[in-house]
């Protein structure tokens, strides 16, 4: 019966090859592959952090030719999707420690190499991804996608771009070296289609609309971090479970701080009415929820916002390490919608960014502290206090959290205060379909 | 046994969608593997939170045989700690007969690895290593258990061919362990209802293949919300989602004769702080299929918008004249597996194996200008450390004889083509198989899609 499983997975590894030809301009064929490895290094601290006999590998290894892009190799700066298998970090934590594996990524999980122009004139490539050292000690994502990889481009209408070569690198207390046999060839797509001719993708129909009367108020509010931090204390699971992360018997806290952070918030919300209010019956219809969707957002933060985590660390063998990992204009947060008088919701989200918890000791991730859930941390506010100048919204997530090779339990709080600094209220016509 | 054919709907799905819906579709078509000559009437999909773990603790055993395969030295731990999954029961006629094929897949979700592996090799006199591998993806094995109507199932987590012990490190391989395997018997109908607890704790010992040990299982399935659609081949799309409908023709290729010595020499990299976490510092490795007849797959798919005429596709794969093949997507697939042969050298010591999870796959473009790859799949792992040969796209070549497909027999060529690297592996592919296949009996079938 092997061998229907086996054709399947066959069929399934090969399916990049039959993308449809309007769907692609350029085709990315990328072989080789990229291999981050670092060590403690007493000249950038790793003794203070506890992280000098630390060393350890990952491999960024692009599996197969799907990668695509609609914008092409010719012009301008150049984003070469890749689809690497899952990456395996491995990490060795040193005489009288053990060792360390994990897959920071996950599976499937993608990666994006942006070629562009470097300081010096010459093309230098980025690997823009969530990979790093995951749950072991090493280096961050921002760490790994800071390190620049010179290119090599070939001239034709279809280059070959080489990244080949060897970079050191430095992250945090650890210096690295980056040995890439990366190349990327491009060819304009055609995949499997064959005989289907390539076109432009179609054109949908124009969907008919008409003219509405919406009962509408927007609120644009300036939000800042007010001192707080979120707190996680976490302990290795119990043999066997620990052997994997080398979290056997360890112990360790993680604190979230924004000692400094400024956005922008915007909640709308609206309804279809038959005849124009004014601002005033808005704004009431408003308190008393009757004005539905529309949501929140949130603008890109104030470039002097940051984001700290703090994290103390001890190992088995009287291993510690201890770290601070400030994030420079962090994306956090989703703000849910407003839903009748429930008022809105921020919701730190860990999907909007690299894990939010990581440093360069070993330690839980965000999904395992937090979960899956985007709305476990999470601050409301209700509508009946959204019109007020001046509010403050807490957001927790108290209890306690299994993840693997790590459990532990979550306090504290982050709290912002909302000032709010425009209200337009009123009724707008608009074409609906 | 019997054969089981995956069906041509998800094949032909996975062959023209792109690779983000073909981790979809893999699943599905994995999980709707339908025996030869039966017809599939609905499948229910039951996803599944899986709690607990495995624990595999192995060493190499003289009792069990460890010195013929050179696996004495070996002595470690994998723990596979999937969290979701799925459990698909098929509802299928077969022969007037309505049967049941329940197959349980696990998965790990968004966090991480699955299996993780610590594997020690000693060397006497000397300085051993320790390899530590992890791995998240998919985990399956043809595990499938068939039963007829109000009958009873056993859910499996270890079967031959499957892949979650496998890692890149040494150690018993999922068929190995399947007489062990934590396993759950459970009525058809229970499984139908969905929202069930199924325990498959208990600890079981083993001596086989070189290796003893233990495996400890505290694995808890709870079961969800089943859905069910009355036929894969059409499934209940969102309503407002544009469909089409679209031909699918499949013609079965029979193997006529097939050999070859297709495999790979394979080395551990130089770095040395990647190969020390691997333990493949001067590694050297070959790999084989096993010159004993490997096992064939072969389609030719056909598919396009069902409107036009059913000749046009059939002049598409090269199966008549006097169509119009433009518009119509012909593409042949072809899988060979067989048995791997490994021999690992490192320390002086050697490591020979030999395991049923070697294939060579390929597809090739029948019309227009014919784009084709090949790729070797299914792991090629052994009890004996190695590569995943899995990231290897395009590293086989394929070639048909001008004018083939107008012929009653050809021929299809695998070659081996280049080098490629895994994790702590550099991996030269060498030799050729050649497969004879003769043309077969060809179906068709209309279903729908989404719209592009």
């Amino acid at each position: 019966m092997f061998r229907w499983l086996a054709g399947t997975l066959a069929v399934a590894a090969l399916a990049p090859l039959a993308l449809p030809a309007h769907a692609v301009a350029e085709e990315f064929s990328p072989t080789g592959s990229i291999t981050y490895t670092w060590q403690g290094d007493p000249t950038r601290g790793c003794a203070a952090e506890g992280l000098c006999a630390v060393r350890g590998a990952l491999i960024l290894q692009p599996v197969g030719s799907s990668g695509v892009s609609s914008s092409g190799p010719s012009v301008g700066p150049t984003d070469v999707p890749l689809e690497p298998s899952a990456a395996t970090v491995r990490v060795s934590d040193g005489a009288g420690a053990g060792d360390c594996v994990d897959i920071p990524s996950g599976p499937g999980v993608g990666a994006n190499l942006k070629i562009g122009r470097g300081p010096g004139g010459g093309l230098v490539a980025h690997v823009e991804s969530s990979l790093s050292s995951g749950r072991c000690a090493g280096p961050l994502a921002s760490d790994l996608a800071a390190v620049g990889i010179p290119v090599r481009r070939s001239p034709g209408k279809h280059p070959t771009f080489d990244l080949s070569g060897t970079r050191s690198f430095a992250a945090g207390p650890f210096t690295g070296m980056l040995v890439s046999t990366l190349v990327v060839r491009t060819g304009s797509s055609g995949g499997g289609s064959l005989s289907v001719s390539p076109g432009p993708p179609p054109v949908g129909l124009p969907v008919p609309t008409h003219k509405v009367l919406v009962e509408r108020v927007t609120l644009r509010y300036r939000i800042s971090s007010l001192p707080g931090t979120l707190d996680a204390s976490f302990s290795g699971e119990s043999d066997p479970f620990c052997a994997a992360l080398d979290s056997c018997a360890a112990t360790g806290s993680i604190a979230l701080s924004l000692p400094e952070y400024r956005n922008t918030l915007f909640v709308s919300a609206s309804r279809i009415v038959t005849q124009r209010v004014d601002a005033g019956r808005a704004l009431a219809d408003f308190r008393r929820g009757l004005l539905h969707g529309g949501g929140g957002g949130l603008g890109p933060p104030a470039d002097n916002s940051t984001a700290r985590v703090v994290e103390m660390f001890a190992g088995p063998g009287g291993w510690r390490c201890q770290d601070s990992v400030d994030s420079r204009r962090p994306t956090l947060f989703g703000a849910a919608g407003l839903r009748s008088r429930s008022g809105i919701a921020l919701a730190l989200d860990s999907s909007l960014g690299p894990d939010l918890l990581r440093t360069h000791c070993p330690g839980p991730s965000f999904v395992d502290v937090f979960g899956n859930s985007r709305a476990v941390v999470r601050g409301s506010i209700g509508a009946d206090r959204l019109l007020a100048h001046h509010s403050v919204i807490s957001m927790t997530s108290a209890g306690s959290f299994a993840g693997l090779g790590y459990a532990g339990s979550r306090s504290g709080a982050l709290r912002f205060s909302l000032t709010l600094e425009r209200a337009r209220a009123g009724t707008v016509e608009e074409e609906r379909p | 046994m019997r054969r089981v054919r995956p069906v041509v709907v998800a094949l032909a799905m996975a062959a023209l969608a792109g690779p983000a819906q073909a981790q979809v579709i893999s699943r599905q078509v994995i999980a709707i593997g339908v025996p030869e000559g039966g017809k599939v009437l609905s499948e229910t999909d039951v996803p599944v939170t899986v709690k607990g773990g495995l624990v595999v603790s192995f060493r190499g055993d003289a009792a069990a045989g460890c010195a013929s395969y050179g696996l004495c030295s070996y002595t470690g731990t994998v723990i596979a700690r999937p969290t979701e999954g799925d459990v698909t029961i098929a509802t299928v006629r077969q022969h007037k007969r309505i049967e049941h094929i329940a197959t349980l897949i696990l998965d790990t979700g968004e966090n991480g690895y699955t299996v993780s592996a610590r594997v020690q090799r000693s060397v006497p006199g000397g300085q051993g290593g320790t390899c530590i591998d992890g791995q998240g993806s998919t985990f399956f094995g043809d595990a499938r258990s068939t039963a007829a109507r109000g009958g009873m199932v056993t859910l499996r987590v270890f079967a031959r061919g499957g892949s979650l012990l496998q890692t890149r490190c040494a150690g018993p391989l999922d068929g190995d362990l399947a007489g062990v395997s934590p396993a759950a018997r459970v009525s058809v109908a229970r499984l139908l209802r969905g929202r069930t607890i199924l325990h498959l704790s208990g600890t079981r010992t083993f001596a086989v293949h070189g290796f003893a040990g233990t495996l400890t299982s505290s694995l808890v399935l709870r079961l969800g919300k089943p859905s069910t659609q009355p036929q894969p081949s059409t499934p209940n799309f969102p309503s407002g989602l544009k469909t089409q409908r679209e031909r699918i023709v499949t013609e079965r290729l029979k193997v006529v004769r097939a050999a070859g010595d297709l495999g790979a020499t394979v080395s551990g990299t130089s770095d040395p702080v990647v190969c020390g976490l691997l333990d493949t510092c001067g590694l050297t490795e070959t790999l084989a299929l096993s010159p004993a007849a490997p096992e064939f797959f072969g389609q030719v798919i056909a598919m396009g918008p069902a409107s036009r005429p059913y000749r046009d596709f059939l002049t598409a794969m090269g199966l008549a004249r006097g169509g119009r093949s433009r518009g119509i997507s012909a593409v042949l697939f072809v899988s060979l597996y067989g048995r791997v042969q490994a021999e690992i050298s490192q320390a002086g010591a050697t490591c020979t194996d030999t395991a049923k999870t070697g294939v060579v796959s390929a597809a090739v473009g029948i019309s227009g200008r014919p784009p084709s790859s090949g790729a070797f799949a299914g792991g090629w792992r052994t009890q004996c450390p190695g590569p995943l040969l899995t990231g290897s796209l395009n590293r086989v070549a394929v070639s048909l004889s001008p004018g083939a497909l107008r012929r009653r027999q050809f021929t299809i060529d695998l070659t081996g083509h280049g080098s490629f690297t895994d994790d702590g592996y550099v991996i030269s592919t060498q030799g050729m198989e050649s497969a004879l296949v003769r043309r077969g009996p060809v179906t068709s079938q209309v279903t729908t899609f989404p719209a592009p």
